[in-house]
């Protein structure tokens, strides 16, 4: 017998151990000879399940894909007087529905619909929708409504409340207020490394939001068109190195211009944050400013795990206006105001399910002082 | 050749150097061009902070839940199962991220890394030694 057949030989008395179990394996010829043709045999067999597998495959890239992952995220609440409201109530959340598709490495789709059903009539809105292509770690450009790079809050944590440290935002983030938190347009985004730092960046170039003087709000447009006195342009940069695992340091920017009121307002953001196993910790600041006056706004939230499942946390909020601001006084805004909450998060179910409950510490200089409790039961399946 | 190298290796064959079972190795594709990544490049692979090196997209690979799954989870990556779950929850739901593929065993995982460019794995570092398809990038010791 040649070296090669010896070797071989060798080898398939080790493969062999699934075909003899306990048994040791036969060193005559013969019994190589019938061992090697059942292996054949196997690998035959396997050979036609793995075609039948790559013809499956081709088919699977054909079927559709867009709702093979859907998710929901939901919540419901009770509080005690919310702000506006006589007495305590129960509350209904946003339900957001949510898919993602990917065709390759590189090509990515995501959407997200909010129901909100405590609104008359009850309101679906596409609160993201793009699509994107990764050329690499350094660029990945997406188009369609996004999240604003305004900050880390923003960015991270979106319509579902179940990833919330807390029941809410922070006020100066709620939708449709003082700073605009979605853009239609496109996304430029991605990291650049260099030995232990990587930089992140973000630069979007969309359509300008508009104030609706009715509901004194702030809207995206251009949805379906561009109404705005021009474009609104934003770019984030966040920091991180290896040394400081968890901590990201950030800076953004905005502006936008309207008609009405007519006027540029520029928006610097700060943003500080860091994610350990026990603590995670949030500041951000943001300066509004216009011609005519200038707001500062901004939060600083902690949140420590006690166990496992349970986490109490704590933010402080601030906004501190000019009354005579044009911008913060179109979206009935221009009043200084602060917040203190502080609650506890407990995991129900560590992937699907939290309870949250907590103190909120309301004051705005054009009202009194509002104590409230609240709780919430957030999901997502 | 895949088959001899793990073959070899239970053997103790090739006088290779000893290594406690407990260990882990990280593999990669032999003739990818990820023969130079450190543990941190590894470990934001796994949590999907990073998809590339350079212009190629990378394969991340999974054993099945289960101790070494969940040594691996914590001496390279950092996390716990369940909050590498939640972070890849949050990431999928960010930003339409896709999960690392989970491979059937050691045995696949050695097979898959070897025949994938540009795929990253990890087995308990007695099962495996460097051949011409498989490198062991390092090992990650246990504690």
């Amino acid at each position: 017998m040649s070296v090669t057949g010896f070797t071989a030989g060798f080898a398939f008395a080790f493969l062999l151990t699934p075909v003899y179990g306990e048994s040791p394996p036969p060193h005559d010829a013969e019994g190589l000879r019938q061992t090697i043709r059942s292996l054949q045999d196997r690998i035959e067999r396997l050979e036609a399940v793995q075609s039948l597998r790559d013809v499956e495959q081709e088919h699977e890239e054909l079927r559709p894909r867009f709702g093979l992952n859907l998710g929901v995220f939901g919540d419901l609440n009770a509080s005690s007087t919310p702000r506006g409201q006589q007495r305590p109530a129960f509350g209904l959340g946003e339900v957001g529905l949510y898919s993602t598709a990917r065709s390759g490495d590189r090509l990515t789709f995501l959407f997200e619909a909010a129901i909100e059903v405590d609104e008359d009539p009850t309101e679906f809105d596409l609160e993201r929708y793009w699509v994107g292509y990764a050329f690499s770690d350094r660029l990945v450009v997406r188009a369609g409504r996004v999240h604003t790079a305004i900050g880390h809050w923003n960015r991270t944590y979106h319509h579902a409340r179940y990833f919330f440290p807390t029941i809410d935002r922070p006020f100066v983030l709620a939708y449709d207020w003082v700073l605009p938190t979605h853009l239609v347009g496109v996304e430029f985004a991605g990291t650049l490394r260099r030995g232990p730092t990587s930089l992140q960046y973000e630069l979007e170039i969309g359509n300008g939001p508009e104030i609706d003087t009715v509901n004194r709000a702030l809207k995206v447009t251009g949805d379906v068109q561009d109404r705005a006195r021009s474009k609104q342009a934003a770019l984030r940069i966040v920091g991180r190195h290896a040394a400081l695992p968890g901590l990201t340091v950030g800076l953004s920017g905005t502006t936008y211009a309207f008609d009405v009121p007519s006027l540029r307002e520029s928006v610097i953001g700060m943003e500080v944050a860091r994610s350990g196993a026990r603590v995670e910790w949030i500041a951000e600041g943001w300066r509004l400013a216009n011609p005519s006056a200038v707001a500062w706004a901004g939060y600083l939230q902690g949140a420590w795990k006690l166990r496992e499942a349970t986490a109490p946390f704590a933010r402080f909020e601030w906004l501190e206006t000019d009354a005579a601001d044009p911008y913060l006084g179109a979206l009935n805004a221009a009043v200084d105001r602060h917040q203190l909450i502080a609650g506890v998060r407990h995991d129900v179910d560590p992937l699907h399910s939290v309870v949250k409950a907590q103190y909120r510490r309301d004051s705005r200089a054009d009202d009194h002082i509002r104590h409230m409790a609240e709780l919430q039961w957030a999901f997502g399946f | 050749m895949v088959v001899l190298c793990l073959l070899a290796a239970l053997a103790g064959a090739g006088g290779a150097s000893a290594v406690r079972a407990e260990d882990l190795a990280v593999i990669v594709n032999a003739g990818g061009s990820l023969t130079s990544l450190t543990l941190p490049d590894v470990r934001a692979l796994y949590l999907g902070e990073r998809q590339f090196v350079g212009p190629e997209p990378v394969v991340v690979l999974h054993l099945p839940e289960g101790d070494v799954k969940a040594a691996f989870l914590s001496r390279a990556v950092g996390r716990t199962l369940k909050e590498y779950k939640l972070h890849w929850l949050q990431r999928v739901f960010q930003e339409g991220a896709t999960l690392p593929t989970v491979v059937a065993g050691p045995e696949a995982m050695v097979g898959v890394v070897a025949t994938r460019r540009n795929s990253v794995g990890y087995v308990p570092a007695s099962l495996v030694r460097d051949t011409p398809d498989v490198k062991i990038l390092f090992v990650v010791p246990s504690p």
